[in-house]
């Protein structure tokens, strides 16, 4: 059974390089027995490189993989991928078109040489597993796409890995499949506790399934956190733009305005928006200037001023676009633009005058 | 269209009287034996050659991929029976070079090998079948998506596991697709059966057609001769188009990670080996060997500053000479059957592609169907077809031309259906819809754009018509000989410096066309984009 305790893959300082560019640069990582993490990022980060270095796929130039406790490869050593008892789904399902559905999740075990009746009767458990029984004589090419992905699910399972890893196994998906199969996906493997790495660049995906998200960027992890975190305190600008919308902007702490727990920074909208200090830490005493992030949907819009004056200041509504289940807006600051979600309820026309506040504890400092 | 593809059936039809007694006679069944026996040892040496090669050239770290390629592929457009008549200078019982080699080397009493055999005829077939096995197997496999094989991998197989047990299975209906190939290829061989079978009496189904056209010329027999090999061509194709058509594993959808190579230690240079082996039988002993004694006085002399003249290449330019009138006919035939069938098949093309025409089906498939007709049972339905009125062609040269033009029909359709199929007909729309009308979005959208592919599909007919041998041996009529068939006639009265001299001409001729379609291919190819577009 999983153990939130020990550690069951360590990555140290693993890099890679193709041809002088990194793809991967220093990664670090524990990941946990019965962990899912959600390797999140956009194409080129890095990600999938990191994955199948994992996997076995490519060897690594720099640092070392361990896995329960044992290097299984660095630039020096590399336990071949057949012997690292991991599994894989892949984005193409790569499940074997001339082989029946049977021949495809049978293969693991065949090459372990199990008696054929037990390989009959874990084959039926596992496809019963994916809702895929009786699936056993068709080909891949009869099944749709979720079907497939499904048996390739199977085909993973089987082999009781010790890792399991997803190379973005639901991309080729429709949407709604998408969706589906997500909760499925993560209920089976909360339900069965196999540590798993998974790899994505869709962030409501990563937000679903994941324990903890390794958001990457140019090789290297930028923010690795609970998914609420990395939504709530991102801690570069690169995951705070990457995850969900904001609006960011720079500005310049004024040391002497510490009060109340909040810092005044004079920010590029030449306004000056009061933040939590803490979000600083020790090491924000000594920074001149910070990045500000705030969500569209933390602002708040008003054709009055509201009671507290905190953060309050005054914009013209410049567009207006209907979503449906909420409003966007772009409120209009001296040459700057700011991008505000409100219910659909609260109506403002283009060329409103507005005031806008922006709740202290919503802003978000970023270190630069 | 249709009047053609009847000539087909009237080769049948004129002689159902004569040929089941034929059959019965031994010296056709004999030939029917052994044109099987030569067609299936050499495909199976085919498969187990071509597959090796090409999966080391595809998915090894073996060196000098790119060159093993380029060499196989260089196999592929030498016409065979070239090969044939450098193998008889290499291989020749009394004074073949590599036999002379071979026995010096070794010390040998007699010469080791003689090419005028059955195994001869095979190992010969064969060199220039085993490309047909290589180009499906490396384009299969240059395809295969890598997840399928890194999902074994990571499931416990091991690297030699997975070829066996997941790439080669993979595999399967691109080999069974290149056998069905190369089997059509050997059965039907023309020119190297009659150069090193014939002369000591090894007759395959084709020469012995070849035999009945010579005097006294006996043309029912031949055509009820032509059966068997239509029968078995037509047959296999269909089996290779229905069966394996409908099997393709590695028809990709959706993303596919290129395949990684697999890391040989030593065992890269063994296969290194047999590719060098291999390219070097096909291409570069022959092509040293014609080029060696196209300049020699007389070939079976040694190689020496006394033995060389180019005096056989002067004798071909000669003004007047049997030669320079071959190489005219050659040229006319070849320029004009390409562009015949080059602008033949673009209307052809578009009509199936582009119009809702009823019958497009129909064009489509009749234009596909010479495909499945051997250049020797071509010839004879041909000759069969314009013997007499009302269009008696037979005895003049242009019973050629409208030869080449059926022939290569398929190759130029194939060739402008895929250039047309590639572009998306958004562009033609777009234009229509700013108001152009279609004849008007046809020739300034639509045709610029399939222009190169034309181009292309031109300079492949012209190289094939210029070697041309089965079909244009039965039809040419004496005093307007074609270059191939005066390799066959020189061959006969045996003045084989001048035979390898006109060889050589032939595969400057034809390396020339390939090199500028190459140029032409890689240059420009704005079919990329729109293949891009249309495949998203």
């Amino acid at each position: 059974m999983a153990d939130r305790n020990t550690i069951r893959l360590r990555l140290r300082e693993l890099s890679k390089r193709f041809g002088g560019s990194p793809a991967v640069d220093g990664v670090s990582v524990d990941v946990l027995d019965g962990e899912f993490l959600v390797l999140l990022g956009p194409s080129g980060c890095g990600k999938t490189t990191l994955l199948r270095m994992i996997a076995g796929f490519i060897q690594p130039d720099g640092g070392a993989i361990e896995l329960d406790g044992k290097e299984i490869a660095s630039p020096r050593r590399m336990m071949p991928t057949e012997q690292r008892n991991m599994a894989m789904v892949f984005q193409s399902y790569a499940l074997w078109p001339n082989k029946t559905i049977f021949e495809n999740v049978a293969f693991g075990l065949k090459l372990k040489g199990l008696p054929k009746s037990e390989i009959e009767g874990r084959v039926e458990q596992s496809l019963r597993l994916v809702k895929m029984d009786g699936y056993q004589k068709r080909y891949p090419s009869q099944l749709s796409g979720g079907e497939q992905q499904r048996i390739a699910l199977a085909r993973a399972l089987i082999v009781r890995p010790t890792l399991f890893l997803f190379d973005e196994p639901l991309s080729n998906l429709d949407a709604s499949l998408r969706e589906e199969l997500r909760f499925e996906l993560k209920e089976l493997q909360a339900g069965l506790g196999i540590t798993s790495i998974y790899v994505t660049h869709d962030q409501t995906e990563a937000m679903v399934m994941a324990d903890r998200v390794a958001v990457m960027q140019r090789g290297k992890i930028e923010q690795l956190a609970l998914p609420k975190t990395i939504y709530e305190r991102p801690t570069t600008r690169f995951v705070s733009s990457f995850i969900g919308q904001t609006n960011l902007f720079r500005g310049e702490i004024r040391t002497d305005t510490a009060r109340d727990g909040l810092v005044e920074v004079l920010t590029e909208l030449n306004i000056g928006l009061r933040v939590p200090a803490n979000d600083l830490g020790k090491e924000g005493q000594r920074l001149r200037t910070v990045g500000i992030s705030i969500r569209p949907a933390n602002i708040a819009l008003s054709r009055l001023p509201l009671d507290s004056s905190i953060n309050q200041f005054k914009g013209k509504v410049v567009r207006k676009f209907n979503m449906g289940s909420h409003t966007d807006y772009r409120i209009g600051i001296g040459a700057h633009s700011l991008r505000v979600q409100t219910h659909p309820d609260q109506d403002f026309a283009v060329g409103d005058d507005v005031f806008v506040c922006l709740a202290p504890s919503k802003c978000h400092c970023i270190i630069e | 269209m249709l009047v053609r593809a009847s000539f087909v059936d009237e080769a049948g039809i004129y002689t159902l009287d004569n040929y089941a007694s034929l059959f019965t006679r031994s010296i056709f069944l004999a030939a029917i034996v052994m044109s099987l026996k030569v067609a299936i040892c050499s495909t199976l040496l085919s498969v187990a050659i071509g597959f090796p090669v090409a999966w080391a050239v595809s998915r090894t770290n073996m060196p000098f991929k790119g060159w093993i390629r380029n060499l196989v592929l260089a196999s592929f457009i030498t016409p065979p029976y070239l090969g044939a008549l450098a193998w008889i200078f290499l291989l020749g019982p009394q004074a073949g070079k590599l036999n002379l080699l071979l026995r010096q080397v070794f010390g040998l009493e007699r010469m080791p090998f003689d090419i005028f055999t059955v195994e001869g005829l095979i190992f010969v077939t064969f060199i220039y079948s085993y490309p047909y096995v290589f180009v499906n197997c490396v384009t299969a496999l240059d395809n295969v998506d890598g997840d399928q094989e890194d999902a074994a991998r990571i499931l416990g197989a091991t690297v030699w596991k997975t070829v066996l047990k997941v790439t080669i299975p993979l595999m399967g209906p691109a080999i069974a697709g290149g056998a069905i190939f190369a089997f059509i290829e050997a059965v039907t061989i023309f020119g190297t059966a009659v150069m090193i079978g014939m002369p000591v009496g090894l007759h395959t189904i084709p020469t012995r057609i070849y035999v009945l056209f010579q005097y006294p010329p006996r043309y029912e027999q031949a055509a009820a001769l032509c059966m068997p090999l239509l029968l078995v061509t037509a047959g296999l194709l269909l089996c290779q188009r229905l069966y394996f058509g409908a099997r393709q594993f590695v028809t990709i959808t959706g993303k596919a990670t290129q395949p990684r190579l697999i890391e040989l230690g030593l065992g890269k240079y063994l296969l290194l080996a047999l590719c060098i082996v291999v390219t070097t039988c096909s291409v570069v002993l022959p092509y040293l060997m014609l080029a060696i004694v196209s300049i020699s006085k007389s070939w079976g002399n040694p190689l020496s500053w006394e033995n060389m003249t180019l005096s056989h290449y002067g004798a071909i330019f000669a003004s007047g000479g049997i030669a320079q009138r071959a190489l005219i006919n050659s040229l006319f035939l070849a320029v004009s059957a390409a562009t015949l069938a080059a602008l033949l098949t673009a209307a052809l093309a578009t009509m199936v592609e582009r119009t809702d025409f009823r019958g497009r089906g129909l064009v489509g498939f009749i234009a596909m169907v010479p495909f499945a007709v051997p250049g020797i049972a071509l010839g004879v339905a041909m000759m069969w077809a314009y013997i007499s009125p009302p269009i008696a062609l037979y005895g003049t040269i242009w019973i050629l031309l409208v030869t080449y033009v059926t022939k290569w029909i398929p190759l130029g359709f194939m060739s402008a259906r895929l250039s047309l199929k590639q572009m998306s007909s958004e562009f033609e729309e777009a234009a229509r819809n700013l108001g152009a009308t279609w004849s008007y979005a046809f020739t300034r959208v639509t045709l610029p754009l399939i222009a190169v592919g034309l181009v292309i599909g031109w300079l492949q007919i012209f190289i094939h018509a210029i070697g041309e041998l089965a079909a244009s041996s039965l039809l040419y009529s004496p005093g307007e000989e074609v270059l191939s068939v005066l390799v066959l006639i020189l061959f006969d009265q045996g003045r084989f410096e001048s035979v390898a001299a006109l060889a050589i001409l032939l595969l400057a001729i034809v390396w020339t066309v390939v090199f500028l379609t190459r140029k032409l291919a890689g240059g420009f190819d704005f079919n990329e984009k729109p293949q891009a577009r249309t495949a998203g």
